[in-house]
């Protein structure tokens, strides 16, 4: 029961070895992380959640008179002994389970605040851990999918539905374990309001964000960071008021106070620094809501929709000899997440493909034959999923757009297909020592073919996860051109 | 467990505090925990398996498996029986308000109370005010307050509260010696207790003011045999988190409905740490408690059953603090699980004489209720992960492990032992009239996870400190409405 006071050095030096855990422990997450900013991924945008984390972790780091100084190092390492084991679960067994879907679902990626809690209990103990559950919950927005599954399913108003649905379970959290005391109600209701307030402001910037001034230079996603950085203090907030009492400062919460500004600097850098976030301007990866339209000329689509680029794809089959060309149009008036949902082939007319050897690429998403598979999805569940795959993973892959023009189409459906090529192919896959041949190969192929330049091309080729269905469908990308 | 402080000289009475049940009966005492024959018999299981895993790893994980599976349907199949049979009405010894003020005072036996505390000084004075509005004739009552000599600060409080109930009251300083456990201290309290009826209140209870009335009636009604009589404990800050209402959850199916069960079938019952009300003579001829065994209530349960007496369950009630803090919580449970894991070593130690002192029927029920609960819940986080890595990653290794003759029964058993634990704990809450638990039951399972992390601490602390009593913190509650 008797406090212990632990030292400034001994505490800087736990804190040092945390943050060297984590960092070593993740350094694959915080290389791709890297990657990523600098090829302009706007998932950058949720790089503001660990700053984020890390300011409430100061912001919280008051000890509430109202905490019991009771603690327990044995309830410590059981406790860290099994976040570990969960964590590890995540990141080795659901991965391999979820096969292809894992990289639209990184596990490793929700593993990441299992593990942060797990070395928080081991180095600061469980007490601590649970004060800064809140820092703990914003570090799990890193992991993204809850969110895109909604902008997936939802296109245009994945906020709204998030936001509804979120508030729905704060509030259906806060009912559960409200307590009949008065007082407990009270700072319920007023915690579950703060963090309502902040996801509301969270949709309004979404709303709004694109059509306020400078929206179209800096990006969209730029204002969701933004609303990333300002749900921060609002989620800090609420603990606060709900224990309005305070108790004794602990050494060094005044230096840590005066950490909170550059902390806040680094979350704003990460937000809104140009190259930081190119990303939000970079539609090829993810960004507002596209629409392709494939025809002989770009039909006027009116005014929501602005044409933003046209691609020759050359002759799709039953239009003849007439070039043909597929135009993108950009949603500016709504803002979202999720991006090939209206690209994606409906695998009913990609049966009808003669000659093209679809049963490989099925067999990648784990079903016999394009038959079952097509009974089991159908189209539009096929393409929210790639959409939500597509969307979640930005981080570590990054999706080349390749048409295949020289596909043999029977029915005249022009087939597009999205390559994701990769130089890290797991154990087991097919073509493990050409992959890196293999990639080159078709990045020059793409360059060829899609117009798209050399040097992005080949940037694009380098992926981290996921190697299985990613050459297998470069193989089959690869033989339908050289066929053609 | 080392000796009474050194430069205190240990007076007999003191002596016999922690000692006196060791003399009499060494087979029953805490202090040593296991037998030269259970710890051989724990070697060679260790063995057995060591050398399957060795040679047979995948049969001897399945028989281990077969055995686990075995031992919770067994479980819940008894749950669902004291379940039924508990919400007999006649399961509970049940005292009207009339019949408990009926008995003239000068008809009422002497009665002790025994108030333990240590390092409470908080709680102290609530405690005084709460015991101090026990119906009964101040002059038969006698009210022990045991604190330890070297706990100044509650001793100070107590002096304090004190002063404005003078009269059943008395002061009794138990001389600082280890072990620091609560059995030591009722020990010594019991040597100069007067009473021809012994309870016991903790620190932070409120009894009902007509328990001890109550209690007196139902031993006149249910002849000599019964020997003791466990009140119905709850918590008075039921509603202040979700911890305490998990926590109210489980005491209302225990207390109201899974002893009671256990009663009505005649078989033995660990009391609870409070309110059990005993005959004073045979506490005395059992030795009192045990001043090694922390969950020493329990195991006097089972003593008293062996001595070839009977408990009964009181419909009075004594309200508690839950604890309300997950640490706190998990250190009490891990108390608790590692008394019920000693009492079964100690029981255990000669199975046939067990089997022979309490019957058949008896000694299986004390392996279901002493034995199987902690055990289950040291298995508990294994199948959860288990089943966790099955639903995560479908590895081969676990397929291997259940083929379908034992995966349908895992099946049975989960879906089934999940739901029945849940719908038991949502009816005896619905029969109470506390609505307020019929979310926090569906939340339950959470609840499972927080005594899963008690069972392994109790696990790690059988081995290294037996008998260390994890002191839990009171005086966290918050107002009620």
């Amino acid at each position: 029961m008797a406090t212990v006071v632990v030292s400034r050095a001994r505490l800087a030096s736990r804190i040092a070895l945390f943050v060297a855990v984590l960092a070593v422990s993740y350094w694959r997450l915080l290389s791709s992380a890297v990657q990523a900013t600098s090829r302009g991924s706007p998932y950058v945008a949720f790089l503001v959640a660990p700053p984020a984390a890390a300011f409430l972790v100061l912001w919280r780091q008051q000890r509430s008179e109202r905490e019991l100084d009771v603690h327990d190092r044995e309830i410590d390492f059981i406790l860290v002994v099994a976040i570990l084991a969960l964590s590890v679960g995540l990141t080795m067994l659901l991965s391999r389970r979820l096969g292809t879907f894992a990289t639209a679902l990184a596990p490793e990626v929700l593993s990441l605040p299992l593990w942060t809690a797990a070395a928080a209990v081991a180095l600061f103990g469980t007490r601590a851990t649970i004060r800064h559950l809140y820092s703990l919950v914003v570090l799990g927005t890193v992991w993204r999918p809850p969110l895109f599954a909604v902008a997936g399913l939802v296109p245009a108003r994945a906020f709204g539905w998030f936001t509804a649905a979120t508030i729905l379970s704060v509030a259906t959290g806060g009912v559960l374990t409200r307590g009949g005391q008065p007082r407990r109600a009270h700072i319920t209701w007023r915690r579950m309001l703060c963090v309502g307030a902040g996801l509301v402001l969270d949709v309004i910037l979404c709303k709004l964000g694109p059509a306020a001034p400078l929206a179209m230079v800096i990006g969209p996603l730029t204002v969701l960071a933004a609303a990333e950085v300002t749900r921060t203090p609002i989620l800090g907030i609420p603990p606060r008021l709900a224990h309005p009492a305070r108790g004794e400062l602990t050494p060094g919460v005044g230096r840590a106070r005066r950490a909170i500004a550059p902390v806040m600097a680094m979350a704003l850098a990460a937000a809104f620094v140009p190259s930081l976030t190119s990303a939000a301007l970079a539609p090829e990866v993810v960004g507002p809501v596209w629409k392709s339209e494939v025809g002989l000329a770009c039909p006027d689509l009116g005014s929501r929709w602005q044409l933003q680029d046209r691609v020759r794809i050359g002759n799709p089959g039953r239009l003849g000899a007439l070039p043909t060309t597929r135009c993108r149009y950009l949603d500016a008036g709504v803002p979202a997440l999720a991006t090939v949902a209206v690209e994606v082939s409906d695998p009913v007319r990609v049966e009808e493909l003669a000659g093209f050897p679809y049963e490989a690429v099925y067999r990648t998403i784990g079903t016999e034959s394009p038959r079952q598979y097509t009974r089991r999805m159908p189209g539009q569940w096929t393409a929210a999923i790639l959409a939500f795959a597509d969307a979640v993973r930005p981080l570590t892959t990054v999706v080349v757009t390749g048409d295949l023009a020289g596909a043999r189409v029977r029915s005249g459906f022009a087939l597009r297909l999205d390559v994701v090529v990769t130089d890290d192919p797991r154990p087991g896959s097919p073509l493990p020592e050409n992959a890196p041949h293999l990639s080159s190969a078709i990045a020059a192929k793409l360059s060829e073919v899609t117009r798209i330049s050399p040097d992005q091309a080949r940037r694009s080729t380098s992926f981290p996860k996921n190697g299985e269905l990613a050459i297998q469908i470069a193989e089959l990308a690869l033989r339908q051109w050289r066929t053609a | 467990m080392s000796d009474p402080a050194p430069g205190l000289a240990m007076d007999a009475r003191l002596e016999e505090a922690i000692f006196g049940l060791e003399r009499a009966a060494p087979e029953m005492s805490a202090r040593t925990l296991f037998s030269r024959a259970q710890r051989l018999g724990l070697i060679a299981v260790a063995v057995v398996i060591g050398a399957g895993a060795l040679f047979q790893l995948r049969l001897t994980i399945i028989v281990l498996l077969v055995a686990t599976d075995i031992a919770y349907l067994v479980a819940v199949g008894f749950r669902v029986v004291l379940f039924i049979v508990g919400l007999r009405p006649s399961s509970a010894v049940i005292v009207t308000d009339r019949e408990a003020q009926a008995i003239p005072d000068h008809d009422l036996p002497m009665y002790t109370v025994l108030l333990p505390a240590y390092h409470e000084p908080g709680i102290v004075t609530e405690l005084v005010r709460g015991v101090g509005r026990l119906d009964y004739p101040a002059d038969r009552l006698e009210v022990l307050l045991l604190l330890e000599a070297d706990d100044t600060e509650t001793i100070a409080a107590a002096k304090a509260a004190l002063d404005a109930h003078i009269g059943a009251f008395a002061l009794v300083l138990v001389p600082a010696a280890e072990p620091r456990t609560k059995p030591k201290a009722c020990n010594y309290g019991l040597a100069e207790a007067r009473g021809e009826l012994v309870t016991i209140y903790d620190a932070e209870d409120i009894p009902e003011p007509l328990q001890l009335r109550r209690a007196v009636v139902a031993f006149g009604r249910l002849g000599p045999d019964v020997v003791c009589l466990q009140a119905r404990l709850a918590y008075y800050n039921d509603r202040q988190n979700l911890l305490t209402k998990w926590f109210e959850i489980e005491y209302l199916t225990w207390f109201a409905n899974m002893l009671p069960g256990l009663a009505a079938l005649g078989v033995p019952i660990p009391l609870g740490g409070t309110s059990n009300h005993i005959r004073t003579d045979a506490l005395r001829a059992a030795h009192g408690w045990d001043a090694f065994n922390v969950t020493e209530d329990a195991d006097l349960g089972i003593r008293l059953a062996r001595a070839g007496y009977r408990c009964g369950v009181l419909d009075s009630e004594t309200l508690e603090e839950a604890t309300s803090d997950s640490i706190n919580w998990t250190r009490q449970r891990s108390r608790w699980t590692k008394g019920y894991l000693q009492t079964a070593i100690i029981h255990l130690r000669d199975p046939l004489q067990l089997f022979r002192d309490l019957g058949t029927r008896n000694a299986f029920s004390f392996m279901l209720t002493i034995l199987g609960a902690p055990v289950l819940a040291l298995c508990n986080p294994i199948v959860w992960a288990l089943s966790l890595s099955w639903w995560f990653g479908t590895p081969t290794f676990v397929a291997e492990l259940f083929p379908a003759w034992l995966y349908y029964p895992g099946v049975f058993s989960l879906l089934f032992g999940n739901f029945a634990i849940m719908y038991m704990g949502l009816t005896v809450v619905g029969t109470r009239g506390k609505r307020h638990l019929i979310l926090p039951c569906l939340l339950v399972p959470i609840y499972w996870g927080y005594m899963a992390v008690g069972a392994v601490k109790a696990l790690t602390q059988l081995i290294h400190a037996p008998s260390y009593w994890e002191k839990t913190a009171h005086g966290l509650a918050e107002p009620q409405p």
